[in-house]
């Protein structure tokens, strides 16, 4: 102890291995806040990019229907011969599609239904489309990949869904869409930890559509709407997308979900 | 030994006790002061975040409100955003009456009319939607009124008066009112 109280002695060793064990376990705890915080931060970008992918998706689809069903076929007197002339109605329909007859959406349609949607329209934002020939604009929802396409392709003799199909021409416009994973396990997981995503305790549709009635719109499969549920009465389409961030979130080892409503209105009245 | 310790001890006189706790003391109140802030801003930014929350569901339902045909009195979303639950049936007004139907009105102070959420709830023109994207599932109240024009048996207009009020709020918060009117 004599030693200690002269000038210019140092510190023990114990006295330094003390304090650097100190030093290091405030360090661990530093970083492991650090590591905490870059993990956060990498699954909040996931989630605002989710966000953004799914809102830009939103957007084109709103956007492709508010002007569906120009030019309606009612402005024509005689029907013409080239069905690129005119749209039967804001959506195209499978099968029957023709000028005479229809499917029952939620009943006989293969398209429209919740997870596929032809949009009719002349385009004229579309080089494609040329200043008089209506479009096609499918949307579908592949389940395998989670991956919702979309295709334009000219509007032609033939049944819509088989031309779009043989087209080759869709292209992926929003990846991670988690309303009908084909996967049940992975449906099963994500509905357990959100469930008011999915009300009706199945997959949720992204399309839900409304239909004019004598007795006002109304969604095209309630019962009240009972046969008026066809693809030219549609009048408004519903559209819930929910997305997940590419990665599992690395803390909680969930999937982040983020869900958005949207709703097409066309503007083009029925002829 | 001892001689050399009086001596540093004689140099260097140091703080008391006393004024060391004083010290402390004045130190813990502002610390303390200052770490309330803390809980108060997180308080408020999640105040913010339900508040701007209420304000996009009002402007979702006004939205759709307005895009239903004026002849019509009821309406249905099969999504049960706007209208809930899902296929349900929601009101549109009562064309025989002046006055505003559905939820009650009140006007406040600045004579803005709002929707009176201390009332009960008017079915028809109420429900509680159920923020899907909130983990912890937050509820919100929304409410409208309608205040339709005639002349005669058809109808020229109607004014919509929407209300969302966030549920279960720790503090009490304002509700949100949107006030607008579709014409012929």
């Amino acid at each position: 102890m004599a030693s200690r109280t002269n000038a210019g002695s140092g510190f023990t060793l114990l006295e330094l291995m003390v304090a650097m064990g100190i030093f290091l376990v405030i360090c661990a705890a530093m970083f492991e806040l650090l590591d905490m915080s870059q993990k956060k931060y990498s699954a909040e970008t996931q989630l605002t990019a989710a966000y953004q992918d799914a809102r830009l998706a939103m957007d084109q689809i709103t956007r492709d229907f508010n002007v569906s069903g120009y030019p309606p076929v009612g402005i024509y007197s005689v029907l013409p011969t080239r069905p690129w002339r005119y749209a039967l109605g804001p959506v195209a329909w499978s099968p029957n599609y023709s000028a005479t007859t229809d499917c029952q959406i939620g009943a006989s349609c293969t398209t429209p239904n919740d997870y596929d949607l032809i949009i009719e329209t002349r385009l004229s934002t579309d080089p494609l489309a040329g200043p008089v020939h209506v479009s096609w604009i499918w949307y579908h929802l592949d389940t395998t990949t989670n991956t919702l396409m979309r295709a334009v392709v000219r509007k032609n003799y033939g049944d819509p869904l088989d031309v779009l199909q043989s087209s080759g021409e869709a292209m992926p416009l929003l990846t991670h869409v988690m309303n009908n994973p084909a996967d049940p396990a992975q449906l099963a997981e994500i509905k357990a930890q959100n469930p008011n995503m999915y009300p009706s305790g199945g997959a949720q549709p992204i399309f839900q559509y409304t239909c004019d009635t004598p007795g006002g719109p109304l969604p095209c499969n309630s019962p009240l709407a009972s046969g008026y549920n066809l693809p030219r009465n549609i009048r408004d389409v519903n559209i819930t997308l929910i997305v997940a961030a590419p990665q599992r979130d690395t803390q909680t080892q969930t999937y982040k979900l983020v869900e958005l409503n949207g709703r097409g209105h066309r503007v083009n009245p029925e002829l | 030994m001892k001689r050399g310790y009086q001596r540093i001890a004689g140099r260097q006189q140091g703080f008391t006790l006393v004024e060391m706790l004083i010290a402390t003391v004045v130190v813990m109140v502002g610390l303390v002061a200052v770490a309330q802030l803390v809980p108060t801003s997180v308080m408020m930014s999640s105040n913010n975040r339900n508040d701007g929350t209420a304000m996009v569901f009002a402007q979702q339902q006004m939205e759709a409100l307005r895009e239903q045909p004026l002849a019509n009195i009821t309406f249905a979303d099969p999504t049960g955003v706007t209208c809930f639950p899902a296929f349900s049936s929601c009101s549109l007004g009562d064309p025989t009456q002046t006055a505003p139907v559905g939820s009650p009105v009140v006007v406040n102070s600045s004579n803005q009319v709002m929707i009176d959420f201390s009332t009960s709830r008017v079915p028809g023109y109420s429900f509680t939607y159920i923020d899907p994207n909130d983990p912890s599932g937050s509820e919100y109240d929304v409410r409208w009124a309608v205040v339709t024009k005639t002349n005669g048996p058809v109808v020229t207009g109607k004014r919509f008066i929407v209300g969302v009020f966030r549920r279960g709020m720790k503090t009490p918060t304002l509700p949100i009112t949107l006030d607008s009117m579709v014409e012929k």
